[in-house]
C-alpha cells in the first residue's frame, strides 16, 4: 500500500515527535537514505558524532533506530517516513545495507519464532499457590466492597458526593491493593461522574454497575462458562495469553476500521477495531503502553489484512489477539456497509443483555449525515433518527468530508453517545481521531 | 413505567435510605418480573439489585432521538480535485511546517483552478482567517464545500460574510471597513452612499477608520463628501478627508494647494527654481490639513508648510514648462530647501503614482528620512524597476535586506533573489548583526525564485558557514527552497 502524510502523521506518539519529526523531514538533513519496495533506510545528522541509523520494514510497519530516544516512532522514524509519503518517487532506490539488511533478516527470523509454540517449564504448584491467594484477596476485597456499596445506599449519593474525589480514589486504591484492577477502574471512573451536568444519574448508573459484578461473583458458579469468564475480567483477573491462543481461532481477511486513544493516568490504551470481511464478526485488539512505552502501530486504520484471530472467552466476545497474521496489509478504500441509529442501538441492546459491563461498542453507520446543532455534534441517518456525538468531538473535519451528504461512519458507542472514529465515502477512507 | 421506577430508585439513592425505608417501589412488563426476582435480604441489597435491574433497562432500551437533517447538502465542485502529491504537500504545510509558503502555493493552486480535498478544508480556512492576503485564493480552493461549511462556523463565517450585509450593519469596525472596501471595490458609489447613510451617527474613531476605506475606488464623485469632513469638529476626523482629497489631482483641496503654491515655488523650462518659505499659516490652510507645527527632524515650521503643500500637487505639474524631474531635482538640491523639496516630491510621487518622478527621486536615495515614504514610492514602480530600485537603495544601506520581501511580496525575478541570496551570505557572515532578525528570514524564502534553487544553493552553502546558527538557517532557507520547489510542480501532477 502506498502512505500519505496523514497516514504517517497519525504514527507519532506525541504532538512533541511530530513536529520534530516534520523539521528533521528534509532530504538536507539525511546523508544518506533508500528505499525498497518493503523498506526504508537512512541516516540522520544528530547532536552526536555518529548520525542516527533509521530503518523502517513498511510491512508492518516496524521502525528502529539507533538515537537513544524512549519514544516509539522516535522524531528520526517519523522524519524518514514522512519524506517517503511526501515524495515517494523522489526517494532513492538502492540495495539495504548491512546494518539494515541484518535487522530485516532479525525481523524475519523472529516471526518466524513467534509463529512456533513454545515449550515453558512452569511451576505449576507454586502458580496454583498464587493464583490461590489472589482469589482469596479478592474475595475479601469485595466483601468490603459491598459493605460500602450498602454504606452509600443508606447515606445517599447526595451525602457520598459531597466527600469529593478522595471517596472514590480511596475505595479505588483499596480495590488495587485488594488485586481487582477492573472493579477499580470502575470504581475510578465514578471520581469523574461527580463532576458531570447529570452526575446523580451517571453516579448512580455506575454504582448500579459495580453491584451488578460484585453479585455475579457472589453467585460466580451459577452463571454459564462464558458470562463467569466476562465477570472474572471485570474483576481485573487477565486471561492468560496461551489460554486465549487455545481459544478456537477465526481465519478472515480483517479490516482495520477504526483506533482510538485513551489516557487513564500514566497508561494510555489504544482500542484498535477489526471487521472480518468473511464472518463480519467485529474485533477488538488492546494495546496498552505505561509511561514512555511505545503504542502498537502496526494496525492501521483504512487497510486489511489476513490473518487468525484468537477471541478472549465471553458471552459476548469482542476482545481478540492475533495468532497469526500476514504482514502485508493493502488498503481498505471504503468502511463495509453499515446500519441506522435504531438498528446500532437495538445491536447495543442485545449485547448488553449478553454483556451488560460493555464500555465501547463499535458502531457502523450506513448514510449517517453530520451536522452541528449550536455547537453539539450529531450524526443522523436513514432511518430518521440521530446519535449525539460526544462533547470532546471536533466535527468539522467529518462535515467537511460529508459535504452534507451520507458517508458510512464508525465509531464507538457508550449508550450516550458516538465518538466518531473513521468514514468513508467516495471510495475514500479519513480517519476521524 | 420502567423509567419511572429508575428515577424512583435515583431519589432513594440520592437522599439514603437511613431517611427512611421506603418499600421497592413497582415496576412494570419484563422490569416487574426480574424485580419480583429480587431475593436480597438485607434492604440495601435489595435496592442495589432494583438498581442495577432498572438502571440497565433503561440504558437497553433507550431510543435515538428523531429529527430531519439540519443543513442542505452542500452544492456540486466545478472544480478539479488536486492531486495526491499536491495534497501531501499541502498536509505538510498544514501541519505547520514550512507554513510560510502556503499563501504563495495556494495562489498557485488557485491559478490552475483546482481545489483541495474536502477533509483539508478546514484546517485551510482556519489559515484563511489568519492570513488575510491568501483568503481569497484559499476560499476558491476550497470549493462549494468551503463556502458551505464556513458559512455554519463561528469564526470562518467572517470569510463569507464580508459579502453579506450581516457585516457592515453588525460587524465590529474592522468587519465594517472590511465590508466598505469590498463594497467600495465593486461599486464605489454604492459604498459612500452606506457610508454616508451612517455617518451621521459615528464616533469620529469610527469615522477616521471608515474615511481609510475609500482608499479603494476613491475618485472626484468622494469628493462633496470630503470637502464636508474638513469641516468636521475632530482632528482624527479632519486628516484622513485632506489626504484622500489631496490624492484626487482634480480636487478643490489641491487646486488650493497650488494656488497656494504660485507665489512660493515656480519651475522654468531648464528646471531652475525660485523658492520663498511661507510666512504665514491661515485658517484655510489648516482647514486642508496643513500641520502648523513640524515633525520632521532637521525640517522647520514653514519648510515644513512648503512641503505639506508640494506632497499634494502631482510632481509630473512642475514639468508643465518642460524641465524633465532630474533637472529639477539638480537645481532644487541647490537650494537651502533641498531636503523639504525632495521629501515633498517624494510623498507626492508615492501618492500619484509617479514612476518617473521616483525613478530620479531615487537616483539619490541619501537623503531619505522615512521608511513609509520610500516604501510607498516603490510601490508605484513595476514589479522589475522595483527590484532593482531596491538593489540600489540596498547598497545605500537605507532598506534593510530582510523588508525586501515586504516591499516585492512575491515570485521574485531570479536575478533579484541571487542579488539577495548574497547580500545574505554576506549578513550571515557578519553573524551578531544579522541575530535579530533571522526570524524574517523564511520571509524571504517564500519569496525568492525556487527555480534558482541550485544557485542559491551555491552562494548559501550551509559548510561555509563558521557559526553553527548561521549554518543553520542557510540550511533552513534552502529547505524551503526546495520544498516550495517540488509542492510547486506537485501541483501540475495527474491527479
Amino acid at each position: 500500500m502506498s502512505w500519505s502524510v496523514e497516514q504517517v502523521m497519525a504514527l507519532a506518539p506525541d504532538a512533541q515527535v511530530a513536529g520534530d519529526g516534520r523539521k528533521l523531514a528534509s532530504p538536507g538533513k539525511w546523508p544518506s537514505r533508500g528505499c525498497t519496495d518493503a523498506a526504508l533506510w537512512g541516516e540522520c545528522q544528530g547532536s552526536g558524532k555518529n548520525p542516527y541509523q533509521v530503518r523502517i520494514d513498511l510491512q508492518g510497519p516496524a521502525f528502529k533506530c539507533s538515537c537513544p530516544s524512549r519514544k516509539f516512532p522516535c522524531k528520526h522514524s517519523m522524519a524518514l517516513f514522512l519524506m517517503y509519503a511526501e515524495a515517494g518517487d523522489k526517494f532513492p532506490k538502492g540495495e539495504p545495507p548491512p546494518w539494515v539488511e541484518e535487522w530485516l533478516q532479525g525481523r524475519a527470523k523472529r516471526a518466524e519464532k513467534a509463529a512456533q509454540p513454545k515449550a515453558e517449564v512452569v511451576d505449576k504448584a507454586a502458580q496454583e499457590k498464587r493464583a490461590a491467594r489472589r482469589e482469596d484477596r479478592v474475595t475479601a476485597g469485595i466483601a468490603r466492597l459491598k459493605l460500602q456499596l450498602a454504606d452509600i445506599m443508606r447515606r445517599g449519593l447526595n451525602a457520598i458526593r459531597s466527600e469529593g474525589y478522595g471517596y472514590w480514589d480511596r475505595t479505588a486504591a483499596a480495590l488495587v491493593d485488594a488485586q481487582a484492577p477492573g472493579l477499580a477502574r470502575m470504581v475510578h471512573e465514578l471520581a469523574g461522574a461527580v463532576a458531570a451536568e447529570n452526575w446523580h444519574e451517571r453516579l448512580l448508573d455506575g454504582v448500579a454497575r459495580i453491584h451488578l459484578a460484585v453479585r455475579a461473583f457472589e453467585n460466580i458458579e451459577t452463571l454459564p462458562p462464558g458470562m463467569q469468564a466476562d465477570v472474572r475480567a471485570q474483576i481485573g483477573w487477565n486471561t492468560p495469553r496461551e489460554e486465549v491462543l487455545q481459544q478456537p481461532p477465526v481465519s478472515d481477511i480483517w479490516q482495520v476500521l477504526g483506533q482510538s486513544l485513551k489516557h487513564e493516568d500514566k497508561l494510555r490504551v489504544q482500542r484498535t477495531w477489526l471487521r472480518g470481511e468473511k464472518t463480519g464478526r467485529m474485533a477488538l485488539s488492546l494495546h496498552f503502553a505505561a509511561g514512555q512505552q511505545p503504542l502498537d502501530v502496526s494496525l492501521v486504520p483504512g487497510t486489511v489484512l489476513s490473518g487468525e484471530l484468537c477471541f478472549y472467552p465471553g458471552a459476548y466476545p469482542l476482545r481478540a489477539m492475533f495468532r497469526q497474521r500476514d504482514t502485508e496489509s493493502a488498503e481498505l478504500p471504503a468502511l463495509p456497509t453499515g446500519r441506522t441509529a435504531t438498528q446500532a442501538t437495538g445491536e447495543y441492546a442485545a449485547a448488553l443483555s449478553a454483556l451488560p459491563w460493555i464500555e465501547q461498542f463499535p458502531v457502523l453507520l450506513a448514510d449517517a449525515i453530520p451536522a452541528c446543532d449550536n455547537g453539539a455534534w450529531r450524526v443522523q441517518t436513514a432511518d430518521e433518527c440521530w446519535l449525539p456525538a460526544a462533547a470532546s468531538f471536533d466535527g468539522w473535519k467529518l462535515l467537511a468530508f460529508s459535504r452534507g451528504g451520507p458517508v458510512t461512519l464508525f465509531g464507538e458507542w457508550d449508550g450516550r453517545a458516538l465518538a466518531p472514529l473513521s468514514a468513508s465515502a467516495r471510495g475514500e477512507f479519513v480517519r476521524l481521531a | 413505567m420502567s423509567v419511572h421506577m429508575r428515577e424512583q430508585v435515583a431519589k432513594a439513592a440520592l437522599l439514603g435510605l437511613e431517611r427512611g425505608r421506603p418499600e421497592l417501589p413497582a415496576a412494570s412488563g419484563a422490569l416487574a418480573a426480574a424485580v419480583a426476582g429480587i431475593s436480597s435480604s438485607e434492604v440495601e441489597a435489595r435496592w442495589l439489585d432494583a438498581a442495577a435491574l432498572a438502571c440497565m433497562h433503561a440504558h437497553a432500551g433507550r431510543l435515538p432521538p428523531t429529527g430531519k437533517p439540519l443543513a442542505a447538502p452542500c452544492p456540486a465542485e466545478t472544480r478539479p480535485l488536486c492531486g495526491r502529491g499536491a495534497r501531501n504537500y499541502l498536509s505538510t504545510m498544514l501541519s505547520g511546517r514550512f507554513e510560510v509558503a502556503l499563501p504563495g502555493w495556494i495562489v498557485d493552486l488557485d491559478a490552475a483552478g483546482l481545489r483541495v480535498p474536502e477533509v483539508q478544508v478546514p484546517g485551510l480556512l482556519s489559515l484563511a482567517c489568519k492570513n488575510r492576503k491568501a483568503a481569497a485564493a484559499a476560499r476558491r480552493c476550497c470549493g462549494e464545500v468551503g463556502r458551505w461549511i464556513a458559512l455554519q462556523h463561528p469564526e470562518w463565517r467572517a470569510l463569507e460574510a464580508a459579502e453579506g450585509d450581516d457585516a457592515w450593519t453588525d460587524g465590529n469596525i474592522n468587519d465594517r471597513a472590511e465590508w466598505l472596501k469590498a463594497r467600495r471595490a465593486r461599486d464605489p458609489a454604492a459604498g459612500l452612499r452606506a457610508l454616508q447613510d451612517v455617518w451621521a451617527g459615528e464616533g469620529s474613531r469610527e469615522k477616521a477608520t471608515l474615511l481609510n476605506s475609500l482608499k479603494v475606488g476613491l475618485s472626484i464623485a468622494d469628493e462633496e463628501f470630503l470637502e464636508a469632513a474638513l469641516d468636521d469638529k475632530r482632528k482624527e476626523v479632519r486628516q484622513p478627508a485632506a489626504k484622500l482629497l489631496g490624492m484626487l489631482a482634480e480636487s478643490r483641496l489641491v487646486q488650493r494647494m497650488r494656488e497656494r503654491l504660485k507665489p512660493l515655488l515656480q519651475v522654468d523650462k531648464r528646471g531652475k527654481l525660485a523658492v520663498t518659505l511661507p510666512t504665514a499659516l491661515d485658517k484655510a490652510a489648516e482647514r486642508d490639513g496643513i500641520e502648523s507645527s513640524s515633525r520632521i527632524k532637521g525640517l522647520g515650521d514653514k519648510a515644513s508648510w512648503l512641503m505639506q503643500m508640494v506632497a499634494c500637487i502631482p510632481p509630473a505639474e512642475w514639468c508643465a514648462a518642460g524641465a524633465a524631474p532630474a533637472a529639477i531635482l539638480k537645481s532644487a538640491d541647490k537650494t537651502e530647501w533641498a531636503y523639504a523639496l525632495r521629501l515633498g516630491w517624494s510623498i507626492a510621487a508615492g501618492i500619484h503614482g509617479d514612476a518617473r518622478w521616483v525613478t530620479a527621486l531615487l537616483e539619490k536615495p541619501a537623503s531619505f528620512s522615512g521608511f513609509d515614504v520610500v516604501g510607498k514610492m516603490l510601490q508605484c514602480l513595476p514589479q522589475p524597476e522595483r527590484e532593482s530600485a531596491l538593489v540600489k537603495l540596498g547598497e545605500f544601506e537605507h532598506i534593510n535586506l530582510y523588508t525586501w520581501s515586504e516591499q516585492v511580496p512575491a515570485a521574485w525575478s531570479e536575478s533579484f533573489t541571487l542579488t539577495a541570496a548574497k547580500l545574505l551570505h554576506a549578513e550571515l557572515t557578519k553573524w551578531d548583526r544579522v541575530r535579530w532578525s533571522i526570524n524574517r528570514l523564511p520571509r524571504m524564502g517564500a519569496c525568492m525564485n525556487a527555480a534558482a534553487l541550485e544557485k542559491v544553493a551555491r552562494l548559501l552553502d550551509p559548510t561555509g558557514f563558521n557559526v553553527p546558527e548561521a549554518a543553520a538557517a542557510a540550511h533552513e532557507l534552502l529547505e524551503l527552497l526546495r520544498f516550495r520547489s517540488e509542492a510547486h510542480d506537485a501541483i501540475k501532477e495527474k491527479p
